[in-house]
Order: structure tokens, then sequence, then C-alpha cells
């Protein structure tokens, strides 16, 4: 178990420089209480990296995703409005043709006011479309936080010997550490389910001919 | 049929097409669109209007820059802005009056809506 050995070799120094030193009777509770809390925080420190380096590395999808959902809904709107155009010049068309026959006409202006209203309610679009741009610009801003946050971690490392020396051992303490079930269970709650565009029909019928 | 001409300024072609739409329905066939502040200052350069209607929340430039901006220009101090958006909270509404925009309607919107509040300020 090399990487306990960092992660000890770590806290044996915190330890030594507490036995080194003499302490004052008031520094050294503090002192204590900052060895303790070292000790306990750095398992933490190594979970929670973990966690949210898995986290970090799925927001981009998830954005896109979100975009692709916007970009989608725009164009079969679209399209059902250029339907609706249709039907509505139709309509228009058959309308003036039949002004002399008053109640086939007021029937088209049923049916004209039911399509119009079609086309009102299609402005949920533009609606779901800003909730999901919204939703979107939080994502962006976490994964800017968290890399920024990443970048940080990097410059504490190279900063001071003793920053460089607890990071590596947190980071063998990772590399040491079986998260596997962890992120199998991360993986799962986070799994993209919608997964367009990854293979064409013909592709599938030649799978399924082989 | 009314010979007024209406400006409205909207980035979402969804929104542009009912918005057109409904206009030439309740008469309107002088109309101009803009997809966003910048666009519809450009087009208000060579074009005089009688009523604007703009959306909020836009690329560029908003509505909020937009409405500021015209208010600040003589030509269009008095012009009728109709604001069209999402933006449905009290805070909203209060900063739309204070920018000096005459109406306001929260999406989605029906017709009748739209043709009440055109007739209130075109009146």
């Amino acid at each position: 178990m090399e990487q306990r050995t960092d992660m000890s070799a770590v806290l044996k120094k915190i330890e030594e420089l507490r036995a080194f030193l003499k302490f004052g009777d008031e520094i050294f509770p503090f002192i204590s209480e900052l060895f303790l809390f070292i000790q306990d925080i750095i398992p933490l420190m190594v979970k929670i990296n973990h966690s949210i380096k898995d986290s970090t590395n799925r927001l981009p999808t998830a954005t896109d995703n979100i975009l692709s959902v916007s970009e989608v809904t725009e164009s079969a709107t679209q399209r059902v409005m250029d339907k609706l155009d249709v039907i509505m010049a139709e309509l228009d068309e058959f309308s003036r043709e039949l002004e002399a026959k008053p109640h086939l006409e007021n029937r088209i202006q049923r049916i004209q006011n039911e399509v119009s209203e079609i086309m009102y309610v299609l402005q949920f679009q533009d609606i779901t479309t800003q909730q999901l741009e919204h939703v979107n610009r939080i994502l962006q801003a976490i994964y800017e936080k968290f890399t920024n946050l990443f970048d940080s971690i990097l410059g504490v490392k190279q900063r001071t010997k003793v920053g460089g020396e607890i990071l590596s051992a947190m980071e063998k303490e990772m590399k040491g550490t079986d998260f596997q079930q962890e992120s199998e269970q991360f993986r799962h709650k986070t799994e993209d389910k919608v997964r367009l565009n990854g293979i064409s029909q013909e592709d599938i019928d030649r799978l399924f001919g082989s | 049929m009314t010979d007024k001409k209406i400006l409205f300024v909207e980035d979402s072609p969804t929104m542009r097409r009912i918005i057109l739409n409904s206009l030439n329905r309740i008469g309107f066939n002088q109309v101009i669109d803009a997809e966003n502040g910048v666009d519809a200052l450009e087009k208000l350069e060579y074009e005089e209007v009688d009523l604007i209607i703009t959306d909020w929340n836009m690329p560029e430039m908003d509505g909020e820059e937009l409405v500021k901006t015209l208010r600040s220009t003589p030509k269009y101090k008095n012009t009728p802005i109709l604001m069209i958006t999402t933006r449905g909270m009290q805070d909203d509404v209060l900063n739309a009056i204070r920018i000096g925009v005459n109406g306001y309607i929260v999406k989605p919107f029906t017709p009748e809506i739209l043709n009440k509040k055109l007739s209130e300020l075109l009146s």
C-alpha cells in the first residue's frame, strides 16, 4: 500500500512538527485540534474531490443535450407552423369561394379559429427554450466554477511544498481507493437515457441482418 | 385593416411567426420584424413606425436596453412600446414601467389580449 504510506508520511510530518516544536500551553490544544481536523478532513476531501470530478465531467454532455432539445423542438415547431400556414391559406381560399353560403363560411371561420389557437399554443416552444437556456447557463457556470477550482488546486500544489505534498498524497490516495461502486451508482443515476443519433436505421438493419 | 406601421422585436423564430400571423389577422399589414435590439435600431434608422412591440430576453441587445435607448432618442421618446415577455414577476413589470414601456403582456398570450393592448396603445 504505497498510497497509504504517502498519506501516512504527510500526517507523520505534521505529528513530527508538533513534537518538535515547544508549544506553549495555549497554542498546543489548538494545534492538536488542527491536527485532528487535517487527519479527518483529508480522507473526506479525497472522496469529495472524486465525486466532484465525476460530476464535472458530465456537465458538458448535459449542456449539449439541453441545446439539442431546444434545436429539435424549434425545428419541429417550425414544421408544424409551416403546415398550419398551408391549412390557413387553403381555408382563406375556401372561404372566399363560399362567400355565398354563410353557414359554410361560419364553419370555415370556426376551423380557422381552431388552427389559430394551435398556432398560439406553440408559444410553449419559446417559453420552454428560455427555461432550458436558464438551466444551461447555471450548468455552465457550475462547470466553470469547478474547473477554476481544479486550476486553483494545481496552483496550491505548486506554490508550497507542504501543499504540494498533501495534494500529491491525496491524489495517490484517490488512485488507491476503490471508488468503483460509488462511480457505478453515480453513472447509473446520471446516465443519458436519450441516446439519439448514435446509429442509423441502416446500421441497425445491417446488425440484425448479420 | 389599419394603416399603422408596427415594428416587433423578437429573437425566437417561433414567436416571430406567431406575432406576425396575429398582427396580420388583426389587420396590421405594415409590419417590420427585428431579431434583437441592435437589429431594431438599425431598421428604425430608415423606417417610421407607430408602435413597437419588443421581447425582453434577447441576445446582443435586450428589450430593456432597447427601450432605454429609444426613450433617450427624441424621435422615439413618445412612441408606444408594448413588451411581450416571459418575465412575469411584479418587479419586472415595475421595471418596465420605470424605463418607459406603455403596455406589458406575459407569454403565453392570446390574440384577444394582443388585440386589446394594441387598441389601447394606438387609440
